[in-house]
């Protein structure tokens, strides 16, 4: 929830945005600091309860802490410290219970097993963040920064829980003084686009609810027709994507109306004719993150054929088990990369270029697109719906 | 500017993508289409408003 509540606006944005343009800079920088951890504590109570809330707190400022002292010098050593409190702290908080049960096989049952496991809001984007900075600072592509500007970078609530990924050079809290042309402009085009995402959220993704609420075994098994579950599941996909980005279109217009900009999440995916260019347009601070600190290196598209397509698969596989914590969203990252790894053979092997020569673009591109939109929305099936649930799905398509 | 590109334009000012607006005409700061549109949106948000559901990648 949260950005579709009256506490967001009332209790957060708009104090936030009244009071930051009559600051001064370092001001500004605490301002978001402190609001972001009132921010993260209140919205905790709520999903996690106030105490483990603030110890959850009290871990991201260590991390945030350990990371403005050791990347100071931008040492190897401080590099792998970082990395390894950023994604030790992923891991436990979102994988322990998966590795345990599911890579090992111990039962629930087990001492091991974290029967009240739960995860700190933003935890992923939180650990996204620290990667990128510390990474940037060793690489000398970004300078360090002071304490107060990483904490409001760190703790910026609107993009906090589900983005867009921020990137500290661009992350500028240099906001217009109020009053002035361009402080309207930034109130005008910021309330424009909460005002559209909160509709989009509530006329749209919200209605859609009611038709994938079917994506359960009983409804599957149930559906008189095979049509019935690809409808529900086109539909799931256009919900994702109007959900998703509706919650895009209020973080980054809650960021503008405090004057402050942030990267765009999506450029119309589904209207794309082929995999890879989807890719490039969903969720791409997600996308551009997974290419700067996965994808190349590992060794980007710079190495043989077959090492690009191994780091395809990497970079695809890793997006899925970020996506959740189960064998089905490994699956949904397996699909993305074997159409990506077919888009490329396809294209790098001349089809593309052959079809493009024998057959009109006006039949081309209508097909192109109808392929790509058919195989993204399939691939939600694994994203929808747990493995056995998907494959029950899968049949009922198929065999009817 | 074609008639496609001409509508790309207007619905990304009217959703909030374009940065900035021009200084006069329809879609200008001061254009009284702009308190309509607002006004649209939040008779859209309230009409829909109340139904439970969550953001599907707030967990995440």
């Amino acid at each position: 929830m949260i950005f579709n509540t009256i506490t967001y606006f009332a209790a957060f944005l708009l104090p936030a945005a009244i009071l930051i343009r009559r600051l001064s800079l370092i001001g500004r920088e605490w301002l978001i600091a402190v609001i972001g951890a009132l921010f993260f504590v209140t919205f905790s109570i709520t999903s996690v309860g106030g105490i483990p809330g603030a110890l959850c707190l009290g871990l991201l400022l260590a991390i945030s802490l350990l990371t403005l002292a050791v990347m100071r010098k931008g040492s190897k050593v401080g590099l792998a410290l970082v990395l390894a409190a950023a994604l030790a702290t992923l891991g436990y908080f979102k994988y322990s219970n998966f590795f345990l049960t599911s890579v090992i096989g111990l039962s629930k049952q087990h001492p091991l097993y974290w029967k009240d496991a739960f995860l700190p809001l933003g935890i992923s984007f939180f650990t996204f963040e620290f990667v990128h900075y510390a990474v940037d600072v060793y690489q000398g592509k970004a300078e360090p920064v002071r304490p107060g500007k990483f904490l409001a970078f760190i703790l910026f609530f609107p993009t906090m829980v589900a983005g867009p990924i921020k990137r500290i050079q661009d992350f500028s809290l240099d906001v217009h003084p109020a009053g002035s042309r361009d402080a309207l402009s930034d109130w005008h085009r910021g309330i424009t686009r909460v005002l559209v995402g909160l509709a989009k959220k509530f006329a749209i993704a919200d209605l859609l609810t009611a038709v994938t609420d079917h994506l359960v075994e009983t409804d599957i098994v149930a559906a008189n027709h095979r049509i019935l579950p690809l409808i529900w599941i086109f539909a799931y996909g256009i919900k994702i994507y109007i959900d998703f980005s509706a919650y895009s279109d209020i973080a980054i217009g809650s960021s503008r109306i405090l004057g402050i900009k942030v990267p765009e999440n999506f450029d119309n995916p589904y209207g794309k004719t082929n995999i890879a260019q989807f890719w490039q347009h969903w969720h791409m601070s997600l996308y551009r993150w997974l290419v700067d600190y996965v994808f190349i290196p590992c060794g980007g598209s710079r190495g043989s054929a077959v090492a690009t397509y191994r780091n395809t698969w990497i970079v695809m596989l890793v997006s899925g088990l970020w996506h959740g914590a189960g064998w089905q969203f490994v699956i949904w990252g397996a699909w993305h990369a074997l159409g990506l790894s077919v888009h490329r053979l396809w294209s790098r092997g001349g089809v593309s270029a052959w079809l493009a020569s024998r057959i009109p673009a006006t039949i081309l591109v209508p097909v192109s697109w109808v392929i790509t939109f058919a195989y993204v929305n399939l691939g939600w099936s694994f994203f929808a719906m747990d493995f056995p649930t998907a494959m029950l799905w899968w049949r009922k398509v198929l065999l009817g | 500017m074609t008639i496609k590109q001409q509508l790309r334009r207007l619905i990304d000012c009217l959703t909030g993508k374009t940065t900035d607006l021009p200084a006069s005409g329809i879609l200008g700061y001061r254009s009284l289409l702009w308190p309509i549109w607002w006004v649209i949106l939040f008779a859209i948000i309230c009409v829909f408003s109340g139904q439970s559901s969550k953001f599907i990648y707030i967990d995440f």
